[in-house]
């Protein structure tokens, strides 16, 4: 394996695993809130926070590069004002990879915060939980096959990425070349010996995430998780 | 029995008495009025140890008037727990208070018996130890099982122990004896009146088994309707448990349709008594009623000069115009019939005869308690009872029995 090939694995890892993490972060609240939202724009919120999954990387990667474009507009402005610049850098693949894979890690959630008993909360009250250790003691405990579920497949589905950061990132070795996009050079160049190497660590690592997930989900259900079928719900 | 106090009447007179009952032992007052979802108005006063039974149908409003107590649904009024006077109204659920066994309790099934006492116990600043009741309700050998994997009367029982681990002044307990078989719902009865004494704490409950109600209650609250708004009616168990059935009933009565198990026939009837002996050998207790001689089937846990409630079952007694010496009806008792009644509901054609026992005794009490006999129409064809007629209430030793109050 080379060193633009170990470079590709360090940097897909270290973007997984930021995106993973961030994503969580952002998507638990806000997931637990939309969940318990009986309001009116909760179909339009759904609605953007899927979008990803069905509209092509490369139409997302496009509007990125617009959108951030150095020469005008926000892209413009975030130069200037705060220094950033995310096109063709680190910054923005992980700004794409977090809206790609955001439906993998908030469907997961929000599916199992809506499935936990209506009268949970109340009856964590009325065992004197306050409202912090009612969601810490009681319902993250509650869905723990749905965050990882959710850490899985956002984790393993970064590491896939392929067209979206080849829009907004490029394709700079150290930088921005991610596993894909090495294969995707491997297979351009007909270096198929290095193409077979990646491919086949991926299919590995794309396989043992899925049956994780579903082993974890048969467990979980017979131990009195919240669980609900997170791979192929999606 | 005591009139029905209009809310705000109520508030007043707690108000202004409120130091003089707390020295009286007094650990709740509430006095509350309930909006949505069944519009009614509730005020109480309970003392330590005292037990309020909520007599009502389904869909009377019994769990919203909890759910309001425990603080899950709105309401106005005040609701004062234990000695120090606390205002409960405006604190959180979580700070209340108040322990609340909800009719379908949730339990966090992915936690295991005794990791979940853990937790609720370390969420508690004085957690009440509940160690002592853990053998009685039987979870001492599941500690290790899933709450998911337990059948409902054990969650029902883990719901308790749970509830008590809180170490409340109040407890409410919604249909906490349903699912039991005799031995644990005795032992439950036990737990819940031994908390109580021991943590000086009263409750509130609500059971559809009037057996139950009279194992675990002093005083009942009945609902009736003033302008549209259900106010509940305060009454000692016996009376209450009377005069419930009596709506039921009416409620039969006043419907085509029948919507709820009415069975008449076997309506309960509650005897203030005293014990004045019980003989193994012939296998009877011996105690006074009215002044009257009355024997029951042979339990161990009495002592002589007891008070105890003693139940009887409409078709377990019968009305009889003169003695009858040479028979096996070992309870024979001078009584005054004070109401008949046609009954045709849900299936039984007959008349519920309410009698009175005749004050045998040397001293009078105010206590005069009504006894409900079934009979058939072909019998009151042909004994003509009437009201304000002295008969003879008959009954074998084994239509009497005692209730678990005691």
């Amino acid at each position: 394996m080379s060193e633009t090939d170990l470079q590709a694995i360090i940097l897909t890892l270290q973007l997984a695993s930021l995106t993973t993490v961030c994503l969580l972060l952002v998507c638990v609240p806000c997931a637990y809130f939309l969940a318990r939202s009986r309001s009116v724009v909760k179909p339009f919120i759904e609605t953007i926070v899927t979008l990803p999954l069905v509209l092509p990387p490369t139409v997302m990667g496009y509007y990125f590069l617009v959108l951030f474009s150095p020469n005008d507009g926000l892209g413009l402005w975030l130069r200037n004002v705060l220094g950033i610049e995310l096109v063709f850098s680190f910054s923005g693949i992980w700004l794409v990879s977090m809206i790609y894979s955001l439906p993998f890690t908030f469907r997961p959630l929000q599916s199992a915060f809506e499935q936990l008993p209506k009268d949970l909360h109340h009856a964590a009250a009325l065992l004197g939980f306050s409202p912090m250790k009612q969601f810490h003691l009681v319902i993250l405990p509650a869905i723990k096959p749905a965050l990882f579920a959710a850490t899985t497949l956002s984790f393993a589905h970064t590491i896939g990425e392929f067209g979206a950061i080849l829009m907004i990132g490029g394709n700079i070795p150290g930088e921005t070349q991610v596993l894909s996009l090495a294969l995707f050079d491997h297979v351009e160049s007909f270096n198929s010996q290095a193409a077979e190497q990646l491919a086949l660590l991926m299919l590995i690592f794309s396989f043992v995430v899925v049956f994780a997930c579903q082993w974890w989900q048969t467990q979980s259900s017979q131990n009195g998780y919240v669980v609900n079928n997170h791979v192929e719900g999606l | 029995m005591e009139h029905l106090l209009t809310e705000d009447l109520l508030c007043n007179q707690l108000q202004h008495s409120t130091k003089q009952l707390y020295r009286t032992g007094m650990v709740a007052q509430i006095s509350l009025a309930i909006s949505k979802p069944v519009s009614q108005q509730f005020a109480c006063t309970l003392r330590v140890g005292e037990v309020g039974v909520l007599l009502a149908p389904s869909g009377a409003g019994k769990t919203s008037l909890f759910n309001a107590i425990a603080g899950i649904n709105q309401a106005s009024g005040f609701l004062k727990i234990g000695e120090h006077d606390t205002e409960q109204i405006e604190l959180a659920t979580y700070k209340r208070n108040i322990a609340y066994v909800t009719q379908t309790p949730v339990l966090f099934g992915h936690l295991s018996v005794g990791a979940l006492l853990d937790v609720v116990s370390a969420q508690q600043a004085r957690p009440f130890d509940i160690k002592w009741a853990l053998e009685p309700l039987k979870l001492d050998t599941i500690l290790h099982m899933r709450t998911l994997s337990l059948s409902g009367g054990q969650r029902q029982r883990l719901a308790l122990l749970l509830a008590m681990i809180k170490g409340a002044t109040l407890l409410l307990l919604d249909e906490v004896l349903t699912g039991q078989d005799p031995s644990t719902k005795l032992a439950c009865i036990t737990v819940i009146k031994t908390y109580l004494k021991r943590n000086q704490a009263a409750a509130l409950i609500a059971c559809h088994q009037l057996e139950d109600a009279l194992a675990l209650a002093d005083i009942a609250f009945l609902q009736q309707q003033r302008a549209g708004i259900k106010q509940w009616q305060v009454m000692p168990i016996s009376n209450g448990i009377h005069a419930y059935q009596q709506s039921l009933l009416n409620d039969c009565a006043d419907t085509a349709q029948d919507q709820q198990t009415v069975c008449a026939s076997a309506f309960l009837s509650v005897l203030h008594a005293t014990t004045i002996s019980h003989d193994p050998q012939l296998g009877l207790c011996e105690y006074r009623v009215a002044g009257q001689p009355c024997f029951s089937a042979y339990s161990p846990h009495i002592s002589a000069k007891q008070s105890v409630l003693l139940v009887l079952r409409a078709n377990r007694v019968a009305i009889s115009k003169s003695l009858l010496p040479e028979s096996s009806f070992v309870n024979q008792w001078q009584a005054k019939i004070v109401s008949i009644r046609p009954v045709s509901c849900q299936g039984e054609h007959g008349m519920l005869i309410d009698v009175t026992l005749v004050n045998q005794g040397a001293l009078t009490t105010s206590q005069q308690d009504v006894v409900s006999v079934w009979i058939t129409r072909l019998s009151y064809n042909q004994l003509h009872p009437k009201i304000g007629e002295s008969w003879y209430l008959i009954s074998k030793a084994d239509a009497v029995s005692l209730s678990c109050l005691n």
